[in-house]
């Protein structure tokens, strides 16, 4: 295979899986055929005897598939039902380079958290094992039938949504790597949460559509050639886990450049109005992670503003290509188009660069994700929703603790767990909400200049290979060990296992403050001696005792302060491990008030009101409270009596 | 003209009559602290000892205002719904004044005030729930339409949502306008049934003559509609540019709030019932109008 535009470029990664892949579309009976050649490389000292393919797209094919059962029917709808919008994958002819046929040999199997009707993970004997370290090369007819958009992927109308549309091998995790034991085949059916994991390698994809069709792809566009009434774009990319492609004749683009990067937006003709919001949020990303995480090292990146009816591939990652959610015209202060092309862009290097296992470990991107989200929306446009006239003023970080804080039930389950171990909700708040907040404790605990040492150097070891979650707790150790030494233990594996590794929440409460005068002692001492009745007080001197409660499992170290009559302020040190302790101390003046982690590091502590005790605490937060809601109350009663 | 004559003498008249405003002003106020001390005690009773509550002074804080509704959110639900009730009570101390204030303004005096608001109250409710119904209808009638326009809002039925809202737009201005008028009949109606005999058919014969009124009197009527109007709308915008510029970062900047916020409320209750005075006078005045029902 020769990848003409990308030839001079880098190696990234060890590009285990390659595709060079001929792909037609028929629009007319919303289909797509392809001859697709497949480069694998053995990345193992194992010797490999079968080939595992995902064929997504049969989640779709009818109601008892794994997503479908999952998904409990949140998908379908009678319309669906009715014109038989169900799509499906099929490999009609396979062969390896030897010649061998391997059509017969060929069987969906069912992975230990499936279903037995499922048809989403395709096994392929081979006749020739692929040796250690060795390569094969495997040639594919297939079709399918392009499914009706319900998520993510799929057509609506003349606009194309294609991710998860090809048969793409799994991922053959040989010994060692994300910590297994011994080799073996990851390759899950594809479950209603969560969506790919997959191997790094070079795509050459020749995309036949009708001329009218504009394209987006991930990659670069090496060619377009005409063909009769059809036009076929050639895209070409390397070092990515995957490949996705759009098609949509009523597409307008604006093309920018970042540094070396070319951007492209793609939106509906009526949106042009959104194109600046995109690029200026991903220039915005960009900046930031490149000062932060580290490079972007890709020549493209492309940017889909779905149309109305498309809505339903908004807000997805792919290597190169994201999507993002806009509507015409929509008011500046409300944020959603700027957080989820940031939310998107951090993707490239949560999961498509360090390419974790989305499916197993959820967290581990989408956590990551929404705790940078929060960094880059909350820096750059303070704000996701800001209305002055209605007093309106929502940060990223304080809505993202809000959905976990406010999950129906925030100890309903783990979040490190895989995607279909949630059986009984919390997906959302645990794995975006409980990750992202749990990283930005460590963020508070650590230090900013300490976490982002730590995500540069995970990110610099993990990048184009696939870790797990002990392998970024090894980091946070190794990195938190040269700044601090064994200030918080010889491991942060202890942070872990209280946070996500666990179901526990984190309170903490200031019970109380009691304040003592240090009185000389009273009273018979000896029965020979008189009985000593000085009351008198030894030079105003206080034992003051500030009372704390550990409400919440979590155990986390926290600051304590204490304010002192005179507005002396002293800084304590909990370490959190018992249930509840108390401060003492004896000073010249009372200590009039106390509060649990002032500035706020422990954003895991659900309820922050309750982190403070004042004797005579200030009122003027209640008054503008009340002065506001008995506006309200005033403004209601007068708007609804205008009826009468 | 007579709607600018009427719009003096109704000022005058409210002058003369400003009891009625401050009274009117006094129970919304009691009430609404009423509502608000409740508010106030379950809230101290809760979290009174922290200081967290003065993270919201600069601007409402989202994660404390979160932490209050996570945490304490029943109890908010509670009051929530309390102050829902005060406003029930508040709707019918309305119904049950505004004859008597009607009455006042038609006839420039005062006595027999609380007689009148006790013997229009029946009414001035029923007439009420009339134009509540036929505002509902209008609604109802303007979804419909909205949904007849367009096949849906569901991305299976439209291509590009610039249609739908475009749709929306046009069809909202006739609906305002709509909705304008209904309310302006009303207004009108409550004018002509305190001024007629008491009988079973009065509150639709109200509406009767009211329609024909601002038929007759359409430009005068328009005038004075959109006077109010411009002065409503006026009123808000310039308390909403003053407020954004306060920061309630300490006591006395909060006791400004509070005293410009119950100066809005005072304006806008003086608007209402200025308004009221207007139209009185606007129905005396006009030549085609019979405001004393002689049948
Ligand atoms: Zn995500």
């Amino acid at each position: 295979m020769g990848y003409s535009l990308l030839q001079g470029q880098k190696v990234l990664s060890n590009r285990v899986a390659n595709y060079d892949m001929e792909v037609y579309l028929d629009t007319d009976y919303h289909k797509t055929r392809s001859e697709t050649t497949l480069l694998w490389k053995n990345p193992s000292k194992d010797t490999i005897r079968e080939l595992q393919f995902h064929l997504y797209y049969n989640a779709f094919k009818n109601d008892q598939s794994t997503f479908m059962i999952e998904s409990n029917g949140d998908f379908v709808s009678q319309e669906m039902i009715d014109e038989c919008n169900w799509g499906w994958s099929k490999i009609t002819k396979i062969s390896d380079e030897y010649g061998n046929d391997l059509s017969s040999k060929m069987e969906y199997i069912n992975s230990e958290n499936g279903t037995e009707t499922d048809q989403t993970v395709l096994s392929v004997s081979l006749d020739q094992p692929v040796l250690p370290y060795d390569s094969i090369k495997i040639h594919y007819s297939w079709e399918a039938q392009i499914p009706k958009l319900m998520i993510r992927t799929g057509y609506n109308r003349d606009y194309y949504f294609m991710a998860q549309w090809f048969p793409k091998v799994g991922v053959y995790e040989g010994e060692g790597v994300r910590c297994s034991k011994k080799g073996k085949w990851n390759c899950h059916q594809y479950h209603r949460y969560t969506e790919y994991y997959s191997d790094f390698g070079n795509y050459r994809v020749r995309l036949n559509v009708p001329e009218d069709y504009i394209v987006g792809a991930s990659g670069s566009c090496s060619n377009i050639e005409k063909k009769g009434n059809r036009k076929i774009h050639t895209y070409e990319v390397n070092d990515v886990i995957d490949f996705t492609w759009t098609a949509y004749p009523r597409f307008e683009e604006v093309n920018t450049k970042w540094k070396n990067v070319d951007i492209r937006v793609l939106h509906h003709e009526d949106r042009s109005c959104m194109a600046e919001r995109y690029i200026e949020s991903a220039k915005f990303c960009l900046d930031f992670l490149d000062q932060h995480v580290g490079e972007y090292p890709y020549p493209t990146l492309t940017i889909v503003d779905p149309p109305y009816h498309g809505i339903r591939s908004s807000g997805m990652e792919y290597p190169t290509l994201i999507t993002g959610a806009g509507l015409y015209c929509l008011p500046q202060g409300i944020r959603t188009t700027e957080t989820i092309t940031v939310h998107e862009l951090v993707h490239q290097y949560f999961m498509q660069m360090v390419a974790t296992n989305e499916q197993e470990e959820a967290w581990l991107d989408e956590g990551f994700t929404s705790y940078y989200e929060a960094r880059i929306i909350d820096q750059y446009y303070k704000y996701i929703m800001e209305n002055d006239y209605f007093d309106l003023h929502i940060s990223n970080k304080s809505w993202r603790r809000y959905r976990y804080v406010n999950a129906e039930n925030p100890k309903v389950d783990v979040a490190a767990q895989p995607g279909w171990a949630f059986k009984h909700g919390g997906y959302s708040p645990l794995v975006y909400g409980k990750a992202a907040v749990t990283l930005s404790t460590l963020e508070g605990i650590l230090g900013m200049e300490v976490m982002d040492k730590i995500m540069q150097t995970y990110f610099e070891k993990w990048k184009f290979k696939h870790p797990c979650g002990q392998d970024f707790v090894q980091v946070v150790s190794d990195v938190t060990q040269q700044y601090y030494g064994d200030r918080y233990g010889e491991n942060m594996n202890w942070f872990f296992e209280e946070t996500v590794f666990s179901s526990n929440i984190c309170d903490y409460k200031l019970a109380t403050v009691e304040n003592r005068i240090v009185r000389s002692p009273m009273g018979y001492f000896d029965e020979n001696e008189e009985c000593l009745t000085t009351n008198r007080m030894s030079d105003q001197l206080y034992e003051s005792e500030v009372i704390l409660y550990r409400l919440g499992e979590i155990k986390l170290p926290v600051e304590v302060l204490l304010v002192f009559e005179n507005g002396e302020e002293e800084l304590y040190f909990w370490d959190g491990m018992e249930r509840s302790t108390s401060i003492k101390v004896k000073k010249t003046h009372k200590v009039i008030g106390a509060v649990i982690d002032p500035e706020h590091k422990i954003d895991l502590d659900i309820n922050h009101l309750n982190n403070s005790w004042f004797e005579t605490p200030p009122k003027t937060g209640f008054m503008k409270l009340c002065n506001t809601w008995m506006l309200w109350i005033q403004q209601t009663m007068l708007s609804v009596s205008s009826l009468i | 003209m007579n709607c600018w004559k009427a719009c003096k003498e109704g000022f005058l008249l409210f002058m003369k009559h400003k009891k009625l405003w401050f009274q009117y002003y006094i129970i919304n106020i009691v009430i609404a602290f009423l509502g608000t001390f409740t508010v106030f005690t379950f809230m101290n009773s809760q979290f009174g000892n922290t200081s967290a509550l003065q993270g919201i002074l600069a601007i409402y804080d989202f994660e404390i205002v979160t932490d209050i509704l996570t945490n304490y959110g029943s109890g908010i639900s509670v009051l929530f719904h309390q102050s829902f009730l005060w406003t029930i009570i508040f709707v019918f101390i309305t119904a049950f004044l505004i004859g008597g204030i009607i009455k006042v303004y038609v006839e420039d005096h005062i006595a027999d005030y609380w007689n009148h608001c006790a013997s229009y109250f029946r009414k001035i409710l029923g007439l009420a729930l009339i134009f509540f119904l036929l505002q509902l209808g209008l609604l109802f009638l303007f979804l419909m339409l909205f949904n007849w326009l367009i096949p849906g809002i569901s991305p299976d039925d439209i291509v590009s949502e610039v249609t739908a809202l475009n749709q929306f737009k046009y069809l909202s201005i006739p609906y305002l306008m709509l909705v304008i008028l209904i309310s302006t009949i009303h207004d009108y109606s409550k004018i002509f049934l305190v001024n007629m005999k008491a009988s079973p058919a009065s509150i639709f014969k109200s509406i009767r003559k009211s329609i024909k009124f601002c038929c007759s009197e359409f430009v005068h009527v328009c005038i004075l509609i959109w006077i109010n109007l411009a002065l409503l709308i006026g009123f808000i915008v310039l308390y909403k540019i003053i407020e954004t510029g306060f920061i309630q970062d300490s006591f006395s900047m909060i006791l400004l709030a509070f005293m410009l916020g119950q100066l809005s409320i005072m304006l806008r209750i003086a608007l209402k019932f200025w308004n009221l005075a207007n139209i009185s006078r606007l129905c005396t005045l006009s030549k085609s109008s019979s405001l004393h029902d002689h049948t």
